[in-house]
């Protein structure tokens, strides 16, 4: 419950510091807020919390919980760190975003602990109505704009879904909670009812984690958006509905019914081809990430297929790796797009690494890590995915897995050629030092986490 | 301890050529080079010694998915390891011929290099090779990228990285599901799992393990990267494609898929063997149709690998033997031959044979040093090169006498594009531009003696070699009925 406390605390405290007009402190203030929420999860981790438990016990922070809400709260130093150069410091817009973020942060720690449908609906709203307006927070950009409707419009009609889903769910069962949801399956057997509802409710979240055919929104959003909150919502907004999924779909439910099964086997499948296929043919670096997220996420959907024999401790494993990777891809192409006009095609990174050799190296070193190359965490990411999809007998998938992966590291590559294109006078890009640190740490987190691997295992 | 120490060794010289700046870089390669070639002298007096304690490393990494960084130098491994230390000063060396821009960029991934293809080399554990096998192409990557001259560089670097990336993938799955089996990636529990699989399932798997080891190797017809990427590649990093780089491939097939997957090899490998025997002779046909000498060095080596390729999936003890001896000669006749296209092209700009010839008569020492390459290179008795195809071709008749009569042509074949070359570039009377040929500086005399010392050292004594990996090569095939 301190972990919730804590993050809302957080947002409101950063509302009122702009209130009293002291700016200033808005940065150090998240960010020892953040260390201290990852202080506190850590001393709580066993504990296996359950608050208000008089009043139906709706949130369990037990270990998945917290290594979650540690792993969000970690993203989101990076990302208040990277982001504070994006908002100029003695406006209160970057309060507000701030602000913002934190408030949907609140819904990233609810979905990874709550034990009840309530919750997670509340979760996901608190998540996604913050996003729907930093989407649109750049308010002046027509596309900005564009990005923020499509999400809201869309967004509120999967809620709707997930919603009607979560209904039709309780009148199958008779209750909210997961754990009487998970005994009225004991037998296996879903009423045609509970069928319908899980059903809704699959589309619900598929939706949040844009994987085919839900996933038309997510490019135009993704682009239109202004940069660092395409960057949130790559990482924290996906992991969290990610960990959101993976306590309904991964646990509650299970055993899954076979149909479900086969529907995110094709889904993965669908996703994956179509995912590639269109970030090949980008020349917007900024949409060619978009459908690399949708592939990722195609490639988490691996975890969920598996959840009977994978503990949570992989998809956690994969929600860091690619959030950091990510983190540093989006706020590159934000920094290069920003010099120049803007200008956010691929184009625009030629010669980056004789501008700006620290932003080059770490995007080498991010786009290597989404491609699967080992030594880098993306590699350990992959295979284990793709070690469960084997061990699940779901062969045809690993081909696609494979294959998809070959094509995703051609258009990675093509963009570390433009890095390292020579160019005449290119001027150098100067970024602040918080930046460059937190590039270069970003870096070495992908590398370490690759031969640290081992380290996740005491989840 | 000391396998580590082998792997510490270019990553320490990574690290200070990366920090040191462009000062003095060659020398620090050079120096690592020395230094990584006296720990494996060390590494083979230890197992002479029988210590063989000191030469593996065993520790856990993930543990419940049974993956440790594991390493041992064998027989084999040591043979392996001489080749990388062996080539990596010489190719160091070599490159002392040219400027390089940012050289401590290009020598650092040089190491960097060295550091994969040493773990790829040493590990006992199969996914740790898949990281090594792969972590390779990076380093190489950015060589090519940067330090190429090559007008379409961009697309032809995508085309070898994409290439070898989609080929070795192919490995992975095949790695996994015999994982799934093992339930450890160690390769005795691999290839126990290997084995006791029906033949069809290691059909699959060798199938798997083939198409990624064909790209790398290259053989017929997934070679089509590899011509351009030589063509476009800086000499040194030519040199560490064909002389170490794609051994890792042939080396995984004697590692992995040999001792794995004995009946995959045997009764549903057919068609590798097949395929190893057109790739000789379409490459040898190719070879003799070029007009550049880099690229006929190029389709060279895809013809000589196809006899290597199929002499180890023969599967017996005298492939296998041959197969670590060729690798060995191989490796030094590349870098050797790779660097006479150096000479040549850094006085005239340019390497069309036709219009060379008649260098002998201004420079005859250069000629008697690439005429004793090319004996090396079309295996003449009492060089390097004989003593590996001969036990390739020995290994390969015992399973296929047509085909090896087939893969046999690539001596006659080799002799004809190889002298040939020798022919139209050395012989005949001097232009007037050719006269101009500036005679060998000692560096270059120095280097290309080496290469031609080794090279006949090990044709008339391979013993020390043969006998190094024997125990090894037993050990790989017992159980196996050879």
């Amino acid at each position: 419950m301190k972990e919730l406390l804590i993050i809302s605390l957080l947002g409101i405290a950063v509302l009122a510091l702009d209130i009293l007009k002291m700016r200033k402190m808005v940065m150090p203030v998240i960010v020892l807020g953040l260390l201290g929420l990852i202080g506190v999860s850590t001393a709580d981790w066993g504990r296996n919390e359950v608050p208000f438990a008089a009043y139906g016990g709706m949130l369990t922070f037990d270990n998945t919980a917290l290594a979650f809400t540690i792993i969000f709260a970690l993203l989101g130093v990076f990302w208040i760190i990277l982001a504070g150069d994006y908002y100029a410091a003695s406006t209160s817009k970057r309060t507000d975003i701030f602000a913002l973020v934190l408030f949907s942060m609140c819904g990233a720690v609810v979905l990874s602990a709550y034990t009840n449908l309530v919750m997670l609906f509340l979760g996901v709203e608190i998540l996604s109505i913050p996003v729907y307006v930093l989407a649109a927070s750049n308010r002046k950009n027509v596309l900005s704009n564009e990005s923020g409707f499509k999400y809201f419009f869309l967004g509120s009609l999967a809620s709707a879904v997930l919603l009607f889903g979560i209904s039709l769910t309780y009148g199958a069962v008779g209750s909210f909670d997961l754990q009487s949801i998970q005994q009225h399956l004991e037998g296996g057997y879903y009423s045609p009812m509970l069928l319908m509802g899980t059903a809704m409710m699959l589309v619900g979240f598929t939706f949040k984690i844009s994987v085919a055919p839900f996933h038309f929104w997510a490019p135009d959003v993704y682009q239109g958006a202004p940069t660092p909150i395409t960057a949130y919502m790559a990482t924290i907004v996906k992991g969290a509905a990610f960990a959101g999924m993976y306590k309904l779909f991964g646990s509650a439910l299970q055993p899954l019914p076979t149909a479900y099964i086969t529907a995110m086997v094709l889904m993965v499948a669908l996703t994956l081809i179509v995912a590639n296929l269109m970030a090949l043919v980008q020349t917007n670096a900024k949409r060619m990430l978009a459908f690399s997220g949708i592939s990722h996420a195609g490639f988490m959907l691996g975890f969920i297929i598996a959840a009977s024999t994978t503990p949570p401790v992989y998809l956690m494993y994969y929600t860091l790796t690619y959030g950091v990777a990510s983190m540093v891809a989006f706020f590159v192409v934000q920094q290069v797009a920003a010099i120049q006009a803007d200008d956010d095609s691929v184009d625009a990174f030629k010669g980056l690494i004789k501008r700006s050799p620290v932003m080059a190296v770490s995007m080498t070193i991010a786009l290597l890590s989404m491609a699967g190359i080992p030594p880098l965490s993306g590699f350990l990411a992959k295979y284990y995915v793709i070690t469960n999809m084997i061990a699940h007998e779901h062969m045809s998938l690993v081909i696609i897995m494979i294959l998809t992966s070959a094509i995703g590291a051609v258009y990675y590559l093509k963009l570390i050629a433009h890095i390292f294109t020579p160019i005449e006078n290119a001027g150098r890009i100067m970024i602040s030092d918080s930046m460059r640190r937190t590039f270069i740490v970003l870096s070495l987190l992908t590398i370490v986490l690759f031969f640290a691997a081992s380290l996740l295992e005491v989840i | 301890m000391l396998t580590l120490l082998l792997l510490a060794i270019p990553l320490l010289g990574a690290g200070l050529l990366f920090a040191g700046g462009a000062k003095n870089a060659r020398t620090i390669a050079l120096a690592t080079g020395i230094v990584e070639l006296l720990a494996v002298l060390g590494a083979w007096g230890l197992s002479a010694q029988g210590q063989t304690e000191l030469l593996s490393f065993d520790r856990e990494w993930i543990g419940p998915l049974g993956i440790s960084y594991a390493f041992n130098l064998d027989g084999i491994s040591i043979v392996m390891a001489l080749l990388v230390a062996l080539l990596l000063p010489l190719i160091v060396y070599a490159s002392f011929n040219r400027i390089y821009k940012h050289p401590h960029y290009f020598y650092g991934l040089m190491m960097l290099m060295a550091a994969s293809m040493m773990g790829a080399f040493t590990t006992t554990d199969g996914l740790l090779f898949y990281v090594f096998y792969e972590f390779a192409l990076i380093p190489i990557y950015f060589m090519i990228l940067n330090w190429s001259e090559h007008p379409n560089k961009s697309a032809i670097t995508l085309k070898f990285f994409i290439y070898t990336l989609f080929g070795s993938l192919f490995m992975l799955v095949a790695l996994l599901y015999l994982y799934n089996t093992a339930g450890s990636f160690n390769m005795e529990a691999l290839y126990a799992a290997g084995r006791s699989m029906s033949g069809t399932e290691q059909g699959w798997l060798f199938a798997g393990f083939f198409i990624a080891f064909a790209v790398k190797i290259p053989v017929f017809p997934l070679h089509s990267w590899q011509p351009s990427t030589y063509d476009a590649a800086p000499t040194a990093g030519t040199m560490l494609l064909a002389g170490i780089m794609l051994k890792m491939a042939t080396y995984g097939l004697i590692r992995i898929v040999v001792p794995a997957l004995p009946e995959g090899v045997t009764e549903y490998g057919t068609w590798a063997l097949v395929l190893s025997a057109i790739s000789v002779l379409y490459a040898s046909g190719m070879a003799i149709a070029q007009q550049r000498y880099k690229l006929l060095l190029a389709w060279s080596s895809i013809a000589h690998l196809g006899v290597l390729s199929a002499g180890i999936l023969s599967g017996n003890a005298q492939g296998l033997q041959g197969g670590v001896m060729e690798m060995l000669s191989h490796g030094i006749l590349s870098v050797a031959l790779f660097f006479v296209y150096d000479i040549i092209e850094s006085r005239l700009n340019h390497d069309h044979m036709d219009k060379m010839g008649g260098i002998r008569e201004v420079n005859p020492l250069f000629a008697f040093l690439f005429f004793a390459l090319v004996m090396g290179s079309v295996a003449l008795p009492l060089t390097s090169g004989f003593v590996g195809e001969f036990l390739l071709l020995l290994g390969f008749y015992q399973v296929s006498p047509w085909l090896t009569a087939v893969a046999g042509l690539t001596v006659v074949l080799g002799a004809v594009y190889m002298l040939r070359a020798f022919q139209v570039m050395m012989l005949g009377s001097a232009s007037e531009s050719m006269r101009q040929f500036a005679p060998l500086t000692s560096h270059e005399k120095t280097m290309l003696g080496i290469c031609v010392a080794l090279v006949i050292a090990l044709g008339i004594y391979p013993d020390p070699i043969l006998s190094l990996a024997n125990p090894t090569v037993e050990s790989l095939l017992q159980g196996l009925n050879r």
